[in-house]
């Protein structure tokens, strides 16, 4: 069994909430680990938010979401139908800063890309398509329950 | 995500628990500025909680650290999890605030100065 799920959801910010709660029962539903989940879903949110907050900017829009795990893999596909948009090329925010001069501006990306295992973007039939992935342990004997 | 607060000598202690992201990050925010402007601004942020911390929440932990220095308040954190302590790593945050082990003892740590 591999289980999986596609959605689509209005790019907006109960769009979000609902993506949430649906990519939450997923993790829960294909037995993802406790440490795995949890960096699902704030890079879920990260991703989202961007698309909403910069991608569409106020447009309406669509945004496609699939979620799919096998043996060792989970894997998070959101597409959308904002204008052309490479998260990964956002310039890294500077987090040496002190307090007065901290800015937030691309910091959601920087924790998408230290919390998944791969992040890859691609223009593809007028959509932007970012996906994320995570490898799983094999042995899922082991580590999974001190983790939870 | 549900907000618990409570208070002790007369610190406030702010106890969020759920995810704090992108729809439930505005709800805190309010919740912080109305102690603010009831004149709170000595605050312990316990964290214990809180399932996970997107960068929206870092966003209002930031405010919330920038408005308690303007205000000569005082602010710590307690109780940061995996997730939460991981974020805030990798974000840089964690030299910007107090972080203790316990509510009891960030609770010392804002009330002692």
């Amino acid at each position: 069994m591999s289980p999986s799920l596609t959605v689509a959801i209005p790019g907006t910010l109960d769009g979000l909430a609902e993506a949430a709660r649906m990519a939450a029962a997923f993790c829960e539903e294909a037995e993802v680990p406790g440490r795995t989940q949890r960096n699902l879903l704030t890079a879920l949110d990260e991703v989202l938010a961007n698309v909403i907050n910069h991608g569409l900017a106020g447009a309406e829009g669509t945004i496609e979401l699939t979620m799919g795990r096998n043996a060792g893999v989970v894997a998070v596909g959101v597409a959308d139908t904002a204008r052309p948009f490479n998260p990964l090329q956002a310039p890294v925010p500077d987090t040496s800063l002190p307090l007065e001069r901290r800015k937030l501006g691309g910091l959601g990306i920087a924790l998408v890309r230290a919390l998944t295992d791969e992040v890859t973007y691609e223009r593809k039939d007028g959509h932007n398509h970012l996906t994320l992935r995570w490898r799983l342990k094999t042995d899922s004997s082991k580590g999974e329950h001190a983790d939870k | 995500m549900q907000i618990n607060e409570m208070r002790q000598q007369g610190a406030v202690v702010v106890s969020p628990v759920g995810r704090i992201d992108s729809t439930t990050s505005p709800a805190l925010d309010a919740h912080l500025q109305g102690l603010a402007k009831a004149g709170d601004h000595v605050i312990v942020m316990d964290l214990s909680g809180v399932d996970y911390i997107s960068s929206a929440g870092l966003r209002v932990m930031l405010t919330l650290a920038k408005r308690t220095k303007e205000s000569r308040g005082r602010l710590a954190l307690a109780g940061l999890g995996d997730s939460v302590r991981q974020v805030f790593e990798l974000a840089g945050f964690l030299p910007l605030f107090a972080v203790e082990a316990t509510n009891e003892a960030a609770v010392a740590k804002v009330v002692a100065a």
